[in-house]
């Protein structure tokens, strides 16, 4: 009897062929029912080991399911029916296969259970990445792909070198499970999993990627991309210290520029950064409970930032961009998409009864009880920080309107188109659902938690945070904050899209110059060599003329006098 | 004759006052709780009763400092920025 296990990332997968073949009007229910599909299968799995086969002498796991998969599985297959509901407003099929392959390769990596399908999967996830930025409409969105594609290649590199090292230790090793960060594998593996999370150094790809991408796009690829990286740490690296600081680090620099840019978008993947900071900080902890935060978190960060990079893509559709100091007016405008930004705000700002703040409290609680204080800090005032930067930033902006602007271009925008909206409101419903009964979230988790985040202690702690923050931002506001104005950030990429990229030039530049140099000295010497031998050549015809038919002459006396001797001697 | 409507130069907050008034209620309703209870003592200073008010009014002045630096160090124009995307890696022309 045939025993058919199908991954359930692999439904994506074959949706997306489906998707550029199919007519137009099908893509958003395939991508859907797609979701819905791959979701009925895994919650129809038991968990263990399934469809294992061996290749070249390796395992071959198509599915492991456990409670940790399985979670993660969950909130990225809801999150592809939500996004299948918002891309319903634009016509881009290609979009909607690069966004099945991402959403796929993503899902299906959460669930193979050996190194090398894994390390293939999220290859895949990575290159999706990529087409997303490609199939985006606009500016820059090609040279923004390149960019993500040697990020992305970099990562698979690091990844294949990474598993051939850990390979050379014994096939059984190719089976997923805790690897170690003293060995080169590990270590190889690791630095590719930093690349995938947005370690410092390696951040930029995700606001670069995402200011790129569509509104469609940039919302999956902050729903699809850097959790699988969690995911990864979760797996392979739980209680690793050196986590600890590279997460407390992206918490600091995603909170620096989520507050400062001008580009909500970007400001916006740059809060997902923090947020991923927090889950990569908890896993470096390691108890029991911290990796629940973890994975709580990344879980409800992707309902977060999905809901508002929904948000502000809809402001994007029709402003062309989602600039805080372009969005004067935009409330009378549009006044759904305003209020959907409040709420995607307050969901990425662990606001009370919203997604985050069910995960912020059991990481507050997590690091206390190691007494990190220094962490405990930062994950607390990051959320305040996001609060100003993600919330209060755009909303003033949005509901302050000058006469000039009153009657300006910004006027005559209409709101997002139904199925956007949509969209929308479906990911700050779940949002809302998770906030509101967190219960469910708690019970997908592998620990067993029997967490309170409503107690009144927590519950006024977080008020406290927020409120204070705000009103010290408003009076801060009030004296001397700094007027929004349309400039773009420098980040460590203007390292190498600057400088870096214009040493390359200028080497580039100087070699050719090199090489050219070389190339006419060159053929400047075997010219003047060749019209020597020729000249050499031309004399042996006429033996008695000119200077160079003595010496010819001499030359051909001298060799049959040679020629003479030698033979009087033999 | 009838007096000509004052003409606003500009609009003012517009949302900034029931954000603020959100924000005040919050802060008020958080702090007086987290004073009043009787909850266990928080594991250091910035758990304990208002520290979550310092840390939140010490985030938002992190924030407005952040926008100031990155403004007077970081910040560059987005044309000059795009001109410069133009020439920069991975560029098709």
């Amino acid at each position: 009897m045939l025993a058919l296990t199908l991954n359930p990332g692999f439904v994506p997968m074959i949706a997306a062929l489906i998707v550029l073949a199919a007519p137009r009007g099908l893509s958003a229910p395939a991508i859907a029912g797609s979701a819905l599909l791959a979701l009925w299968l895994l919650l129809d799995y038991k968990f263990g080991a399934a469809a294992a086969m061996a290749q070249m002498g390796l395992p071959v796991v198509l599915l492991d399911l456990d409670a940790l998969n399985r979670s993660f599985g969950i909130a990225l297959l809801i999150a592809l029916i939500v996004i299948g509901m918002y891309s319903g407003a634009r016509r881009n099929r290609f979009e909607d296969a690069a966004i099945l392959l991402l959403a796929g390769g993503a899902v299906s990596a959460l669930f193979l259970g050996d190194l090398v399908s894994f390390v293939a999967a999220a290859a895949l996830a990575g290159l999706a990445a990529a087409w997303v930025v490609f199939a985006s409409p606009v500016e820059g969105a090609n040279r923004a792909g390149v960019r993500l594609l040697m990020w992305h290649g970099l990562e698979g590199l690091l990844f294949l070198v990474g598993v051939a090292f850990h390979l050379s230790a014994g096939v059984q090793s190719a089976v997923i499970g805790r690897l170690d960060l003293g060995t080169f594998g590990g270590a190889f593996i690791f630095a590719a999993l930093m690349i995938r999370v947005g370690a410092p150094l390696a951040h930029v790809w995700l606001k670069d990627a995402v200011s790129h991408a569509s509104p469609v796009g940039a919302a999956a690829l902050s729903a699809f991309s850097g959790v699988l990286g969690v995911y990864a740490l979760a797996r392979f690296f739980p209680g690793v210290p050196l986590l600890i600081p590279i997460g407390a680090l992206m918490i600091v620099l995603g909170a620096f520029f989520a507050s400062a840019e001008d580009d909500l978008r970007r400001a916006a993947a740059y809060g997902l950064t923090a947020q991923t900071g927090v889950s990569v900080a908890l896993i470096g902890v390691g108890s029991p409970l911290a990796l629940a935060g973890a994975e709580g978190n990344a879980f409800a960060a992707i309902f977060a930032f999905m809901t508002l990079q929904m948000a502000l893509g809809n402001a994007h559709q029709h402003l062309g961009h989602a600039r805080v100091s372009g969005f004067e007016g935009l409330a009378r405008a549009m006044p759904i998409t305003v209020v959907l930004v409040f709420v995607g705000g307050l969901a990425v700002a662990s606001a009370p009864g919203l997604a985050l703040f069910a995960a912020h409290t059991v990481a507050l609680e997590a690091t206390a009880q190691w007494d990190l204080r220094a962490l405990w800090a930062l994950i607390a005032a990051g959320s305040a920080v996001l609060f100003v930067g993600l919330t209060l930033r755009p909303i003033v902006a949005a509901y302050r309107t000058s006469p000039a602007k009153a009657r300006g271009p910004i006027a005559r925008v209409s709101e997002a188109p139904f199925s956007m909206l949509l969209g929308t409101v479906l990911a700050a419903f779940f949002c809302l659902a998770i906030g509101l009964a967190p219960r469910w979230l708690y019970d997908l988790m592998p620990t067993e938690l029997s967490f309170q985040p409503y107690a009144p202690d927590r519950l006024a702690q977080q008020f406290e945070v927020l409120g204070a923050s705000g009103v010290i931002y408003f009076i801060l506001r009030a004296a001397r904050a700094p007027k929004e104005q349309p400039v773009r950030l420098l980040d460590i990429d203007a390292l190498y899209r600057g400088p870096l990229a214009g040493a390359g030039r200028w080497l580039g530049v100087v070699m050719l110059r090199v090489y050219g140099a070389g190339r006419d000295a060159i053929g400047g010497l075997s010219a003047r060599v060749g019209a020597k031998i020729g000249a050499l050549i031309g004399s042996f015809d006429r033996p008695y003329g000119g200077r160079g038919a003595s010496l010819a002459h001499w030359l051909t006396v001298s060799f049959v006098l040679a020629l003479m001797l030698l033979a009087q001697h033999l | 004759m009838t007096k000509p409507p004052k003409s606003r130069k500009s609009g003012g907050g517009g949302g900034a006052g029931p954000l603020l008034l959100f924000c005040a209620a919050a802060a008020v309703a958080g702090t007086v709780f987290d004073f009043t209870s009787e909850s266990v003592a928080g594991f250091w200073i910035g758990a304990q009763p208002g520290g979550g008010a310092a840390l939140g009014a010490g985030a938002a002045a992190f924030a407005v400092l952040a926008g100031y630096a990155a403004r007077a160090f970081l910040a560059r124009p987005p044309q000059q920025s795009q001109a410069k995307e133009n020439r920069d890696a991975g560029a098709d022309a």
